[in-house]
């Protein structure tokens, strides 16, 4: 039983971490909610209340609509090939080959660079003419080949820059965890005649697998919600091919200046974002 | 011989005027100043000891992007007191801030300042009612510019229709490297603008309803909330939408990237035969000798469409002071906005190479234009009268606007889109915008 002076103690040491989840979560969500309900525009008078109107508008609204699905289509591609090209990785790191030591160090350094940065340096790789990818393919003999102002290829580039940061955080987890599993599970494998594929499906794999849950909710997270990139490198063009609803809250709220409506796509977004949340960890997170 | 004299003592008059309200009116304060970062305001940073030494103060800019500015000056306004002294405002955009400037007539009545040799039609773009709300610094024209040397080789007439345009443009498109025409299709503002413009200049049709006058041109002044009602079901707007699917074709490989800078640079880099540009962006080949389109290039105002005259958008900056801002810096701040505006200063951004007047007495100076070889021209639209505003009416809502159509008409140029769908969705998006802003 608790003491009713070690409750009061337990209460006094949340209760900073408390008032700090009140003040920079509940608050601003709780006045998304409000402006979502209220007509406002930056500098034209007071707010005026109009219900459920800027999310009836959403319904309808085809901009919204294809930027969601944006959304959804970056965080598929660029999650897949995170995973895709992460996992081998940090299996082949693990397997402590020789010259994999310096590798290993060098693999985390597009983790220190920011994000605009990254956008800025994938920007110019790519400009037409003039960056190296462009010359590259123009070697190649794709001299016509316009990365960032091709509707098919735009966010194939968004997806690579994104890739490129971000697998060495796949990789660096993944490893942990391969690093972190018992010797004694393997060795009874090899007694038991396991081959290295079965090895990998039937004990390797679901050990991995809450950490591969993990890698793949924070990659989803972090790409749905991508902003510097899109910003940096396409500005959600051409045509709207890479606007992503980070973008077109940004736009909504921050070039027209119509805060209800922006505030009502971001109360859709957390809403979203914790669906997709539920659905890979419910999915994903089983026991083994 | 008594007349020559009483002209020299005339112009010595007129010369000390102008310099009575540049020479000193800081006294020592610094004034900050909230504008654009285009190569006019840019200029002006160069030659910043020398307007900071005939103003007697320190100048500061703060040189933001279109976007980046507008919601500064937005937040700005929402303060108690502004933080900024001068700011500078676009022309549409005199509709949206009509509320957070300060009406400068009492102090221009004050202060007696001539204002009668600033071009009207600018004067007037800076007036809502009978406030005027700014002095014109950098008020230019968007023009069809074009290589006069390649239509001439070409055998190409001057391109004064849309017709002319599409025919030069598929003639030389392609030839030397060089494509047909360059001009703003970046989605978002540069795309959206370019409807408006197009879609008013050269196929008469004003993005809203508003009521025709007799000479070709629109009432921006007695604007009803039935006016409001958006235009994008017109046969213009259906138009608008056809041209610029038929000028893509002939457009550089990277034209959905393309706005302000780039199209200048490309024009200015042999890139493009043909150009939309405002007059301060010309100075990026007018200024550089190296340029293959350095002094080889002859403007004009947009072609004529079917259904419209040809009119070119009145657009640029002026410099207007917040409402809020500190009463007791009104009176000095008002002074160097007179200076920074004179025809003294003027005449020294347009000798370093601004290329931009809104006076009668720069524009008309010939040793200017031998330098400026677009204001010329400039002073000939205006006298012409085929330079309007109503292509861009100065409604609160225009920048919503023009975000819709930067939207649905890049995506309809990027193939995402039909024109039909890019026509009706914007019609049915500003159809919302101004229903939301209550004018019917």
């Amino acid at each position: 039983m608790i003491g009713q002076s070690e409750h009061k103690a337990a209460w006094l040491f949340i209760a900073p971490a408390v008032l700090l989840l009140i003040a920079v979560n509940i608050v601003p969500f709780g006045y998304a909610l409000w402006l979502s309900i209220h007509n406002v525009f930056l500098g034209r008078g007071a707010p005026q209340f109009v219900g459920l109107d800027n999310y009836t508008w959403l319904l309808k609204d085809t901009r919204f609509h294809a930027s969601l699905w944006t959304s959804l289509k970056l965080v598929s591609i660029c999650v897949s090939l995170q995973v895709g090209v992460g996992l081998p990785v940090a299996l082949a790191f693990n397997a402590n080959l020789r010259g994999f030591q310096l590798v290993r160090s060098l693999t985390v350094l597009p983790l220190i660079v920011a994000p605009p940065v990254v956008g800025l340096l994938w920007l110019y790789m790519f400009y037409d003419k003039v960056g190296v990818i462009s010359h590259v393919a123009a070697y190649l003999g794709y001299a016509d080949l316009s990365f960032l102002t091709s509707k098919n290829l735009a966010i194939g580039a968004i997806a690579l820059a994104d890739t490129w940061q971000w697998t060495p955080l796949v990789v660096a987890i993944l490893f942990a965890a391969l690093q972190a599993m018992p010797e004694y599970v393997y060795e009874a494998a090899r007694m038991d005649g396991l081959s290295k594929w079965q090895t990998f499906k039937w004990i390797t794999l679901p050990l991995l697998l809450p950490s591969l849950t993990v890698v793949i909710l924070l990659r989803a997270l972090d790409t749905f919600r991508n902003f510097d990139l899109i910003f940096m490198m396409t500005r959600g063009g051409p045509g709207g091919t890479t606007e992503t609803l980070s973008w077109y809250i940004y736009q909504t709220g921050f070039q027209g200046l119509d805060i209800g409506s922006a505030a009502a796509m971001s109360v859709l977004m957390i809403v979203l974002v914790t669906m997709l949340a539920q659905l890979v960890v419910r999915n994903l997170l089983k026991p083994v | 011989m008594k007349w020559i004299g009483s002209l020299l003592v005339a112009s010595a008059l007129v010369i000390c005027n102008t310099t009575v309200h540049a020479q000193g009116v800081l006294h020592g304060e610094t004034i900050q100043i909230l504008g654009i970062n285009e190569p006019y305001p840019l200029l002006m940073q160069k030659l910043l000891p020398q307007l900071e030494k005939e103003l007697g103060g320190k100048i500061q800019f703060k040189l933001l992007p279109f976007d980046g500015l507008r919601q500064k000056v937005l937040l700005d306004a929402q303060n108690s007191e502004s933080s900024v002294d001068i700011v500078m405002v676009d022309v549409p955009q005199f509709g949206e801030y009509k509320d957070i400037l300060m009406d400068l007539n009492p102090k221009l009545a004050e202060k007696k300042v001539d204002t009668s040799d600033i071009f009207p039609s600018v004067l007037a773009a800076a007036t809502r009612g009978k406030e005027i709300l700014g002095l014109p610094l950098a008020v230019q024209v968007e023009m069809l510019a074009y290589r006069k040397d390649i239509f001439e080789e070409a055998g190409i007439a001057p391109p004064t229709t849309t017709d002319d345009v599409l025919g030069a443009a598929a003639k030389l498109h392609k030839k030397d490297g060089m494509a047909g025409i360059c001009w703003n299709a970046k989605q978002g503002t540069p795309m959206g603008q370019t409807f408006l413009q197009v879609m008013g200049g050269s196929f008469g049709t004003p993005v809203i309803k508003l009521a025709s006058l007799q000479d070709g041109n629109f009432d921006t002044v007695n604007v009803t909330g039935g006016n409001m009602h958006s235009n994008l079901d017109s046969a213009g707007a259906k138009k608008t939408a056809d041209y610029i699917n038929q000028i893509l074709k002939y457009s550089p490989p990277d034209i959905l990237n393309m706005s302000w800078a780039e199209r200048s640079r490309t024009f200015a880099q042999g890139g493009c035969a043909m150009i939309y540009e405002w007059t301060s962006l010309t100075s990026g080949w007018e200024s550089d000798p190296k340029s293959p389109a350095y002094h080889k290039t002859a403007y004009l105002p947009h072609p004529i469409g079917p259904g419209g005259k040809g009119f070119s958008t009145l657009g640029g900056w002026s410099l207007a002071i917040p409402k809020n801002i500190n009463p007791k810096r009104a009176n000095f701040v008002f002074d160097a906005l007179v200076a920074l505006t004179s025809s003294e200063v003027t005449r020294q951004l347009v000798s370093a190479g601004g290329c931009v007047s809104n006076r009668y007495s720069v524009s008309n100076d010939p040793e200017l234009q031998k330098n400026c070889p677009s204001m010329g021209p400039i002073s000939k639209m205006v006298a012409d009268s085929r330079v309007a505003l109503w292509q861009r009416p100065q409604v609160s809502e225009l920048q919503q606007i023009v975000d819709v159509l930067g939207s649905e008409f890049a995506q309809m140029i990027a193939g995402s889109e039909t024109a039909k769908d890019a026509l009706s969705n914007s019609q049915r998006l500003i159809d919302r915008i101004m229903q939301r802003a209550g004018h019917y």
